[in-house]
């Protein structure tokens, strides 16, 4: 090792003759001199190589150094979100095991696995989640669909705005849960009502981000699109679509928070299946663990869809400044 | 009064907005006016009928609700002229380029290339702006493409070659410079092989040393591409630089035409360029309020 990345117990004694470097082992020459009585320098002078005994570190060590910090950081910077999250578990778990917390109150880390544990043996896990994302996905295919759908008409054509805008605006400052009640009464607790439910969760969020991105088109390229010629059909696809594509995703990040929610809330009420079953259920039981598994799950597939729709933007918007870290290709 | 100047005969710029009528201009500009004029005597104005004019603007007018901007403008530019506009900001220089490029409709009067008049969008016209414009979302080499026919695409990578920028065609417009980026708009300009280009102070955001780098290469194209050219500039020794003639424009009307009879590539020390570029600059100072 030379000296750039002695550490502080290696300072104890110094490899570097005193005419080495000074900032570098300048640290190590303070807190040194009082021990090094013992010796320090003949130590180091039979364990460190001839080369650095004898001058300053070459380029190629001084590059090699800089590297292995470089990796040092990024390794550091790659577990310290990991951090407080695992420190919270720990403290969890034992305060937990120590009897501070009542299973009641919150059952510890490991309870929860093991309701993880039996309800995947007994495959109700499964069969809820895959209830529950069918519903979402359904939903947001319907809702985030005809969204998207009607940004774009209202967004792009006069007239449709001017018919259509003004009772999109009003309808949207309904919350979507509050016409559960409504929807229960029509469908009962069936799958309609949650679909639909999610469905009018996500429809606002991509309608109002799809017409503003359409809305909010460059005026000065849609005058370069039609100086060259572009037809209407042109000018939609090659300049203000792709324009409105950041927004329209942005609207879809929206959605997703909201599909979620609404599932919650739906599931909670008016099911007979899916995770928000099995955790209003487990809450009539007083299973604090299975409740906790439900919203690990539900944290889980909300994780998930993010993910999806952080892809879909690398892939879609492959010229967005965001991603062009290492655009520069040649 | 019109004055006819010509340049070795074959182009003719005519010029005809009552140039003496005009009030409130100075008696210098005035005078300098009557110089230029004296200094390059007219052919007759029979010569632009033999060869018609590439553009020809008459008894042009446009009004924003009450504000007139344009006034009673004419002015006839040769076939494959070099015509440069220079006017202090707001008197109607990217107002009148509109107007020609048909994206916008004068109120009265009339804009005629090669003998048409203008009604919207021409496909022989093409308009470089401030800025480049280019699409972020399309490759270098699909924004030179856009509104070519599939057919005509490979002739996007010869225009590429052409500014200089061969090698970048698969670069995202994003990473290039402003300079790069210009050359891009440029090749996408040229794609088209248009009778026209329209400048709108194109050069306007670079740095000094890339302006230069670009006049060269535009003169450079328009001499190798031959087609009629109307920058316009806040700049005069550009004007100068590039421009068969230099029109200078007051609150919506001509109220110059100074011919540039120097050789090319032209060189900014010669006396004659620099007497030129001297004159401009008093009479665009004499008309400031
Ligand atoms: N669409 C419009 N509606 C109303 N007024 C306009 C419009 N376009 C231009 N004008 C007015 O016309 C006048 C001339 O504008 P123009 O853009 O042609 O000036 P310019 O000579 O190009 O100036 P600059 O050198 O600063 O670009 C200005 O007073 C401007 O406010
Ligand atoms: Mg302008």
């Amino acid at each position: 090792m030379s000296s750039l990345t002695i550490t502080t117990s290696e300072a104890v004694s110094p490899p570097n003759p005193p005419r080495a470097d000074l900032h570098l082992v300048r640290g190590a020459a303070v807190t040194a001199a009082p021990l090094t009585g013992r010796g320090g320098v003949s130590l180091g002078a039979q364990n460190a190589p001839i080369g650095q005994l004898q001058g300053r570190p070459t380029p190629a060590e001084l590059r090699r150094d800089k590297e292995k910090k470089a990796a040092r950081t990024e390794r550091f910077f790659a577990v310290l979100p990991w951090v407080l999250p695992v420190a919270l578990l720990l403290i969890w778990q034992l305060s937990a095991s120590q009897g501070w917390l009542s299973p009641r109150f919150l059952p510890a880390p490991s309870a929860v696995w093991g309701a993880l544990a039996d309800v995947v043996h007994s495959g109700q896990i499964w069969r809820d989640a895959g209830i529950s994302a069918k519903r979402a996905l359904l939903g947001l295919l319907i809702g985030g669909g005809l969204g998207f759908l009607f940004g774009v008409i209202n967004g792009a054509i006069h007239l449709f705005d001017k018919a259509f805008d003004t009772s999109m605006q009003m309808a949207r400052t309904i919350p979507n849960l509050a016409l559960m009640p409504l929807m229960i009464l029509w469908f009962g607790i069936g799958e309609e009502t949650k679909v639909l439910l999610v469905a009018l969760g996500t429809f606002f969020p991509l309608y109002l981000n799809t017409y503003h991105g359409i809305r909010s088109a460059d005026n000065g390229l849609k005058e370069m699109g039609r100086i060259y010629g572009l037809s209407p059909w042109g000018l939609f696809a090659h300049v203000i679509f792709p324009g409105a594509l950041p927004n329209i995703l942005i609207g879809l990040r929206f959605a997703l928070g909201t599909m979620w929610l609404t599932l919650i809330a739906a599931e909670g009420l008016a099911a007979d299946s899916g995770i928000g079953y099995m955790t209003s259920t487990a809450r009539e039981f007083m299973r604090t663990d299975i409740v906790l598994l439900g919203t690990l799950i539900y944290a889980l597939l909300g994780k998930g869809a993010d993910l999806g729709a952080k892809l879909l933007e690398r892939t879609l918007l492959p010229w967005h400044q965001n991603f062009q870290k290492t655009a520069r290709t040649r | 009064m019109a004055s006819k100047l010509s340049k070795n005969g074959a182009h003719a710029l005519n010029f005809s907005s009552g140039v003496l009528e005009v009030a409130g201009v100075a008696d210098s500009v005035r005078d300098s006016i009557l110089d230029a004029t004296e200094r390059f005597p007219g052919t007759s104005g029979e010569l632009a009928l033999e060869n018609p004019a590439a553009l020809q603007i008459t008894g042009l007018d446009k009004s924003f609700g009450e504000r007139e901007v344009l006034k009673d403008l004419s002015l006839s530019v040769p076939e494959g002229a070099f015509v440069a506009v220079i006017g202090h900001s707001g008197c109607g220089k990217s107002t009148l380029l509109r107007l020609i490029a048909g994206l916008d409709e004068p109120t009265s009067g009339e804009i005629a290339l090669d003998g048409e008049t203008v009604s919207g969008i021409n496909p022989q016209v093409r308009v470089m702006f401030q800025e480049a414009r280019l699409l972020p979302w399309k490759r270098v080499i699909d924004n030179v493409a856009l509104g070519l026919p599939r057919a005509a695409r490979p002739r996007a990578q010869g225009v590429l070659e052409s500014v200089g920028l061969g090698d970048r065609a698969g670069d995202w417009p994003s990473i290039l410079s402003g300079g790069q980026r210009q050359r891009v708009a440029l090749a996408r300009a040229l794609a088209g092989a248009p009778r026209f280009l329209l400048l709108d102070e194109p050069l306007g955001a670079l740095d000094a040393l890339t302006r230069l780098e670009m006049q060269a290469l535009l003169e450079s194209i328009w001499q190798e591409h031959k087609f009629t050219a109307l920058l316009i500039t806040h700049d005069v020794e550009e004007a100068v630089t590039l421009a068969d003639y230099v029109v200078v424009m007051d609150e919506g009307r001509f109220i110059v035409n100074e011919p540039v009879p120097l050789p090319r590539p032209r060189d900014h020390s010669d006396p004659q360029f620099v007497e030129i570029t001297q004159r401009l600059l008093k009479q665009v100072r004499a008309m400031k309020k």
